[in-house]
């Protein structure tokens, strides 16, 4: 998620766009640096769990069960 | 110079003298509601003095003990709450934050229930962090009561989020407190201040009536003077509740007596070179010259996973559900934390995938921590790197990196919901206490326990006390 000096990342700028659709009014420039630095953080971590493998058949940590009352 | 005649006796002392007639539950009532209405409150750890509900019981459990009913270790024993555990009899459950401030329900928490039903006495809801600090704060001046203050030094930040727990504890304001941890704000506290905190494996808690702040991640446990009497708490809240889906079937026993007290086998990590403050990493080797009269102790290398992200990816997604409304709607602006205000706008913006595959690794960590630990009766590691930030500074400018002010192992032991005692190791800059944290694998509280004792046998730390 490295970027250069300057050089603004596509996918923050379209995620920051949706912030803007649907909180433009609330943001100052103060505030909207606080929400890309934000969304930044998730795309970086985005990029460090894309890079564990994962094979199809690992499941996630929480468990689904199905549920029938008395 | 406050009256400290019981502020720094432990659970068992004032049981002691409650069995001998030295004191009497009212009396104990009525004394830490003082301490907390003028030490507690010097230091922002107080939100509500439950005075009323407090000496009804504190009248009830000296009837009880009166006419030989002994409700066991914690009958008579007055202790705090975090304000995120409900209450019911018109008590404010505020969640730290000002939005909140008028909100009560009409149940009590399981913690709070069950402590009932072992004599324990509610004697006040303490100080947060807003909304257990899940919003991503960056100072101190982040609750409804003010930045907490360290019984140490009041220039420095008590820790959080559970910071009254953390901070009236340390200053014998009340013999014990509740916290929870999603990540780091039972330990991180305990550590600032001085004190014994321990962070039970998840589940082993019921989390009815606690503030969600992240349903995978949170969890309750006790704040005392010693280890010994973590445990005594956490046998009177551990337990399975059917209403919290989430609490481990086992029974819980604390039984010190069945216990150890050397022959143990303790892993270290390995540290980078200033990964710690210098009094920290000194006081960190003394104590393991202390432990290795009772422990072999070798090496142990963490498997190797991104615990972090996993940790945070998990907790802003969960957080983002848990507070949709009130993150969307512009409430948040009304949190003393200005830097929250809009921030968490970020949480709403984690990919559903992201979360998942979160979730995919942490089962993947859990079994791999679980087989590292496993020979092992504890893993031994600072349980912060610094000493509490003055409490004028933002965290990101006082612990330079983020494992300065969260050491990966924090991120382990709360992914994999595994237990963890800090107790005080000694003492850093600007006269701050610095702890050690014992982790293990998941039900292992007793021999985390254990080998604290051993420890706290042999040192005087957790017996020093501040000047408040």
């Amino acid at each position: 998620m490295a970027e250069q000096q300057g050089e603004k990342n596509p996918a923050v700028e379209q995620l920051m766009a949706v912030v803007e659709a649907e909180f433009g009014e609330r943001l100052d420039e103060a505030g909207r640096e606080k929400v890309r630095t934000g969304i930044e953080r998730n795309l970086s971590n985005t990029a460090a769990l894309a890079a564990y493998v994962l094979a199809n058949g690992d499941e996630p940590g929480t468990v689904f069960r199905a549920y029938r009352g008395e | 110079m406050a009256d400290d005649r019981f502020a720094f006796l432990s659970i068992r002392e004032l049981g002691r003298m409650l069995r001998v007639g030295e004191t009497t539950p009212t009396e104990l009532a009525d004394y830490f509601l003082n301490r907390l209405d003028t030490v507690g409150r010097r230091l922002n750890a107080v939100v509500t003095l439950t005075r009323e509900r407090a000496m009804d019981e504190a009248r009830m459990a000296e009837r009880e003990l009166a006419r030989g009913h002994d409700r066991g270790p914690l009958h008579g024993i007055p202790y705090g709450a975090k304000d995120l555990l409900a209450t019911a009899g018109g008590i404010p459950t505020t969640w730290g934050a000002t939005p909140f401030k008028d909100q009560q329900f009409d149940r009590d928490g399981a913690v709070i229930e069950r402590l009932r039903a072992a004599g324990a006495v509610l004697v006040a809801k303490l100080s947060m962090v807003e909304l257990a600090g899940g919003m991503g704060y960056d100072q101190p001046n982040a609750s409804i009561t003010g930045p907490g203050l360290n019984p140490w030094n009041t220039e420095a930040w008590s820790g959080g989020s559970s910071s009254g727990s953390g901070s009236a504890v340390g200053a014998g304001a009340v013999p014990f407190a509740i916290g929870t941890e999603t990540w780091g704000s039972i330990t991180t506290p305990a550590s600032y201040c001085g004190i014994s905190g321990l962070r039970p494996t998840y589940g082993r808690v019921s989390r009815r009536g606690a503030m969600a702040l992240c349903w995978t991640l949170d969890k309750l446990g006790p704040m005392c003077r010693t280890a010994d009497d973590c445990g005594l708490v956490l046998h009177a809240i551990a337990g399975h509740d059917p209403e919290d889906e989430t609490s481990l079937a086992l029974a819980y026993r604390y039984e010190p007596e069945q216990a150890r007290s050397s022959g143990f086998r303790l892993g270290v990590l390995q540290m980078a070179e200033g990964e710690t403050q210098p009094e920290v990493g000194q006081n960190y080797n003394a104590a393991l010259d202390v432990l290795r009269a009772v422990a072999t102790i070798e090496e142990v290398t963490l498997p190797d996973f991104p615990y972090g992200p996993v940790t945070e990816t998990i907790l802003r997604a969960e957080a983002a559900s848990a507070f949709d409304t009130f993150i969307a709607s512009g409430k948040i602006a009304e949190l003393a934390a200005t830097e929250t205000h809009v921030a968490p706008l970020a949480y709403r913006y984690v990919a559903a995938k992201d979360y998942i595959t979160a979730l995919r690794i942490r089962r993947q960590i859990v079994r791999a921590v679980d087989a590292a630990f496993a020979q092992y009766d504890a893993i031994v590691c600072p349980t912060t790197n610094a000493v509490a930030s003055p409490i004028t500074t933002r965290f990101s400018e006082y612990f330079k990196t983020p494992a300065g002010r969260r050491p990966v192992i924090g991120a382990v032991g709360n992914v994999a919901g595994l237990p963890a005692i800090s107790v005080p190791s000694g003492f850093g800059e600007r006269g701050l206490p610095t702890a050690i944290e014992f982790v293990g694998r998941a039900g292992t509280e007793n021999a985390l326990l254990a080998v604290a004792r051993a420890y706290q046998e042999r040192t005087d730390w957790h017996l020093q006390r501040p000047t408040v």
